[in-house]
């Protein structure tokens, strides 16, 4: 807990971040962030894809300026890179042409020890990192699990006031990523490792709750926080108990309520027409494939599940899973009544289809949507049938500024295309109505159909 | 069997045409062959749609309607502008086809005023095209040859690894006798020669692509041309030629810009006493820098530059881009090349019709072929043998006649001319190394500039592509005036050095460019959190991550030198006599004035077999460390 005399390490105020400025790339990543990391904290920024956890995490590091807002460090602001941060990355971050050694001293490159000193650190931190013996060896050379114990070596013999550390387990397997785990929280309680506070970017919620004192639970679209919650379970902590199960569950309904029900900043507001307002309004398609959705809707039947149980069986991370879900409930093949997930009417009928009547069947539903009925109505009214790409994108812009139009544009032609609804010559970046080709035909009488 | 792993929507996916024939009745297979073939119509222009809907005007927001009845229009403008330049093609190759009528007629007059330049130029344009018809034609032959024939391959690519290094603008001389006296009496010995001397200058890079194209080609994809019973010529253009296609669009963009080097050098030389003279825009500089006629240069130049540009953006830059549908990988890029030119093609219905009509008849003679070809399974005669057989007997004993003529050449050749030749070739490697030293003295600090900044690359990079194609030698004879204004007479000694450096230096800057954007930004960010600055941050982490990059750029770069040493080190001045700088190259020009054959056949080898020794000692070496210290990709 803070001590009143000293200021904190890391004070962010009010940061909001814009990428992009062209049309078709701007996107707000950040909306009005407020955090405070004191000293002898554990902090875990938890999320879904596309909150903006690695952002915040570059922010506070100094190595990306804020759009808008003040990073302070120490109470003072901070200018340029941050003096007391050391940084851990997802890809390791290492450079192939120097040996572990090599590696691990760049964090002690502008420091103001002599040799002896800096050879004494790196005979410790070696040791506390296990990468006795590997100091010779060039990355390459090495498995995922040691690559990234020389990332943490690196950063740790700076000794930093902040270690921060970017998904520093997702790019390993599991079983690495399990026993890295319990290193660090062996690490983060001893005093000799010589960094005053951790902050960590993860998707994984046992894995927040394993280590973190604080989980910044963060919402998306734009990426701003949700709820902070504390986590005062003692070290070393059991993910077996039930206050950790509890713990877990709480943070699934937050994660659930935010990604599928807290709706107003996710829709478009313009048009919810009084006399429907059923009427779902210009909603960004989650970034899911149709496969994706099927294979829920196949698992799923009419009894509601719990989705936090659901997530469990089927082995999905769960705020990828609650993607899928917000995509099918978007579709209507399902509905979340509670922290439960299950099929609508559309759903069950979906369910027992064919390919060719399922494909039917999302054609109407898809066409209920706003945002595929727009693109419909401007292809009608274009004088060639046919919309190019930029127009698309364009649109996409105005209609939601938070996501990246690109991203969305995919989408909706993945979608579009699976429910035969629209098709999309990716050689000429022209979108149209879809039509069945006919194989036989020469394209000489199909010109001449087009009236050329 | 086969898991699609690509694009599984894609209707043309290849592994479409795949399952089709798979799951087929045998008895249909002309049907399902003609659906892969079609599947795999990678080049299809989609005909506007016949969809008849009703209009339902439901205007939910006008503002973002403001663009489309602009389209239609565009549509006719976009016909306007493909048949306009279907005419000016037509009427410039009568131009041209004209000119060839010409009788012979060493040196023509060439006319300062700037309204010949056009006609200047697209005479230079069209001697560029067809050394790259030429080209074409060489690659696709030899490098399929060399692919798919692994005795010939033994040999066949050691020697064009040697032909690379021969400085071809050197047997300028020989060739145009040989070729005059083949031709009597017409321009046409004249042209064929310069012509040859442009396709030297283009095709060797073309070759090694669509030969590593072809090595590379994945076995999924040969084993469905297989499966789908594809003849050889179906083969090579639904397979190989798709393939290959990005490799060869973009060497044949940098083909093109190298075939242009010597153009002043080629268009206007003499020989002993005779001097030829072919119109076009570089004697047109050459005739401009005797003369003195400071407009009529900037003209050249401007008119070169033009050329380039307008080259690059109606021919290279909607290629490019074409050429992307090809990319076998799923990835998208960030930066995504775009060209007006291709939209407005691609809107313009004259073009679409031209574009079905010769898919049209490629299609039905491709069917009529299959149909014969392949269904009737008859036993393969292995009538190809015996022309293989031929062409190495005719290979072999012409190889052996050059070679005692070559013996007799060197024959005459005295042991303190060698000793000379070997003492200019150490002066000569002295300057391009230290052409290469300068060059990447400013090109390494600039180029990790600007491949750090993507927003300043962007605008950059085709200022540095039109710098890089623009022939140097054009205005050697400017700067070597500058360079004896400064140093005297005998300043062009170490002069030729800046010379050297003036065409190959763009190489070594792509290079940097795209290796220090290649950089990832986890590194840099691992460097500004552990507070590296300056020197500390370019040995840590930007010469090691370009130095990959850097090395492909030298050996491109040095290639380039070698070969300019020949004009670097013996030019002309603003004075009529020739300046020179003791060096391999200035004793090969001098050999081609003197029209001392032996000398010149001497002088030449020994350039092209240490410009391959240097290659193997020093080059391949570095870039084998390289790859294995220095690889960014993990």
């Amino acid at each position: 807990m803070p001590e009143p005399t000293t200021p904190p390490i890391v004070e962010l105020i009010g940061i909001d971040m814009h990428f992009g400025e062209g049309a078709g790339e701007s996107m707000k990543v950040l909306e009005d962030i407020n955090l405070t990391v004191n000293e002898h904290d554990v902090m875990a920024l938890l999320g879904p894809s596309g909150c903006g956890k690695s952002t915040i995490m570059r922010i506070l590091s100094g190595l990306i300026r804020p759009s808008r807002g003040i990073v302070k460090f120490r109470g003072k602001p901070l200018d340029g890179v941050n003096p007391g941060v050391a940084m851990v990355f997802q890809n390791f971050a290492l450079f192939p042409w120097l040996s572990v050694r090599e590696n691990i001293l760049l964090g002690l490159e502008n420091s103001t020890y002599n040799l002896e000193e800096k050879e004494q650190h790196f005979h410790k931190i070696i040791e506390m990192v296990g990468l006795d013996g590997y100091g010779d060896a060039l990355p390459k050379e090495l498995s995922g699990g040691m690559k990234q114990r020389v990332g943490i070596a690196r950063a740790l013999i700076m000794e930093p006031q902040i270690l921060c550390m970017d998904e520093p387990f997702s790019a390993l397997d599991v079983l690495t990523a399990e026993t890295l785990r319990n290193e660090i929280g062996r690490i983060a309680m001893d005093p000799a490792s010589g960094f005053k506070s951790l902050i960590f970017v993860t998707h994984n919620i046992g894995e927040a709750v394993y280590l973190a004192r604080n989980i910044v639970v963060l919402a998306a679209h734009p990426g701003r926080v949700q709820k902070i919650v504390p986590n005062p379970l003692p070290y070393p902590r059991d993910p077996a108990s039930p206050a950790f199960q509890q713990l877990v569950a709480q943070i699934h309904a937050i994660l659930t309520n935010s990604v599928l029900h807290d709706e107003p900043s996710i829709t478009e507001p313009e048009i919810v027409t009084a006399e429907n307002p059923e009427e779902v309004a210009y909603a960004p398609l989650p970034n899911v494939t149709m496969g994706e959705v099927i294979g829920l809707v196949q698992t799923l039947r009419t009894e509601p599940e719990s989705i936090f149980a659901l997530a469990t069986r089927l082995k999905k991370d769960f705020s990828t899973f609650l993607s899928v879900i917000k995509a099918a409930e978007l579709i209507d093949l399902v509905e979340t009544p509670g922290q439960t997930v299950r099929l609508t009417k559309s759903g069950v009928a979906f369910q027992q289809a064919d390919i060719k009547h399922r494909k039917l069947l999302m054609h109407d539903l898809l066409l209920a949507l706003k945002i595929f009925k727009h693109f419909g109505d401007r292809i009608d009214q274009s004088p060639d049938k046919e919309i190019t790409e930029e127009d698309v994108i364009n649109d996409l812009t105005q209609l939601f500024p938070n996501e990246r139009p690109k991203i969305l544009f995919r989408q909706l032609v993945g979608w579009a295309r699976y429910a035969e609804l629209f098709s999309f010559d990716t050689r000429h970046a022209m979108l149209k109505r879809f039509e069945k080709e006919y194989l036989g035909k020469p394209p000489a009488s199909r010109l001449k159909e087009a009236g050329v | 069997m086969f898991v699609a792993k690509k694009r599984p929507d894609d209707k043309r996916n290849i592994f479409h045409g795949l399952k089709k024939v798979c799951d087929c009745d045998v008895n249909r297979t002309v049907r399902w062959q003609e659906g892969v073939w079609r599947s795999l119509q990678w080049t299809k222009l989609e005909p506007a749609t016949t969809y008849k809907d009703s209009l339902t005007i439901m205007d939910l927001n006008p503002s973002l309607r403001a663009h489309t009845p602009a389209e239609s229009s565009r549509s006719f403008f976009a016909d306007l502008l493909v048949v306009g330049a279907l005419l000016a093609i037509l009427f410039g190759s009568l131009e041209v086809g004209r000119e060839w009528e010409h009788p012979f007629q060493a040196s023509v007059e060439i006319h300062l005023s700037p309204w010949w330049l056009p006609y200047y130029t697209l005479l230079s344009f069209s001697r560029g095209v067809v050394a790259y018809g030429i080209s074409l034609l060489f690659t696709l032959l030899y490098a399929r040859w060399a692919a798919y024939d692994r005795n010939a391959e033994r040999f066949l690519i050691p020697i064009l690894d040697v032909l690379q290094s021969v400085p071809f603008p050197a047997f300028l001389a020989p060739l145009e006798l040989l070729l005059i006296h083949l031709v009597p009496n017409s321009v046409i010995g004249l042209e064929l020669t310069c012509i040859l001397v442009i396709f030297t200058g283009q095709v060797w890079n073309m070759t090694f692509s669509f030969y590593y194209s072809l090595k590379n080609l994945p076995d999924d994809f040969a084993f469905v041309g297989r499966l789908a019973r594809f003849t050889g010529w179906q083969k090579f253009t639904q397979i190989e030629i798709p393939f290959a296609t990005k490799g060869l669009v973009y060497n044949s963009m940098v083909s093109m810009a190298g075939g242009w080097f010597f153009l002043t050098v080629i268009e206007s030389f003499s020989m002993g006493s005779e001097h030829f003279r072919l119109p076009g825009i570089g004697s047109y500089m050459v005739v401009a820098q005797e003369k003195g006629d400071g407009w009529a240069q900037l003209y050249a130049v401007v008119a070169m530059i033009l050329m380039i540009v307008v080259v690059d953006q109606l021919i290279w830059r909607p290629l490019i881009v074409w050429s992307n549908k090809f990319k076998i990988e799923d990835t998208e890029s960030e930066f995504q090349d775009t060209s007006a030119v291709l939209r407005w093609l691609n809107r313009s219905k004259v073009a679409l019709w031209l574009h079905d009509w010769f898919k049209q008849r490629l299609q039905q003679s491709v069917s009529a072929k299959t149909s014969t070809a392949t269904l009737i399974s008859k036993p393969k005669q292995r009538i190809q043998i015996p022309w293989r057989f031929l062409l190495i007997i005719v290979g072999l004993v012409s190889v052996l006649i050059g070679a005692y003529h070559l013996f007799l050449l060197l024959a005459e050749v005295r042991l303190s001319e060698w000793l000379m030749i070997a003492g200019h070739l150490v002066l000569t490697l002295i300057r391009v190394l230290a052409a290469l030293f300068l060059s990447t003295l400013w090109t390494v600090p600039v180029g990790v500039w600007i491949g750090s900044n993507p927003k300043w690359a962007r605008f950059l990079m085709p200022i540095t592509q039109i710098a890089a194609s623009f022939p140097a030698p054009m205005i050697f004879p400017n700067i070597v005036f500058l360079i004896c204004l400064i140093g005297g007479n005998h300043s062009l000694e170490w002069g030729s050095i800046l010379l050297m450096m003036l065409g190959p230096q763009w190489y070594i800057l792509f290079n940097v460019i795209s290796g220090a954007s290649a950089i990832p930004q986890d590194l840099r960010a691992c460097t500004q959190l552990t507070h590296l600055v300056g020197w500390q941050r370019w040995r840590t982490l930007f010469l090691p991550g370009i130095f990959p990059s850097l090395v492909t750029g030298w050996i491109t770069a040095a290639g380039g030198a070698w070969n300019a040493s020949i004009v670097s080190e013996y030019t002309t001045g603003m004075q009529d006599q020739p300046l020179k700088a003791t060096g391999l190259g200035s004793t090969i020009s001098q050999a081609l004035a003197d029209n001392n054959l032996s000398l010149l056949a001497a002088a030449v080898m020994a350039m092209a077999f240490f410009v391959v020794f240097f290659n193997r000692a020093v080059w391949k070496r570095l870039a084998v460390i390289a790859r294995e210290r220095y690889q960014l990709l993990t």
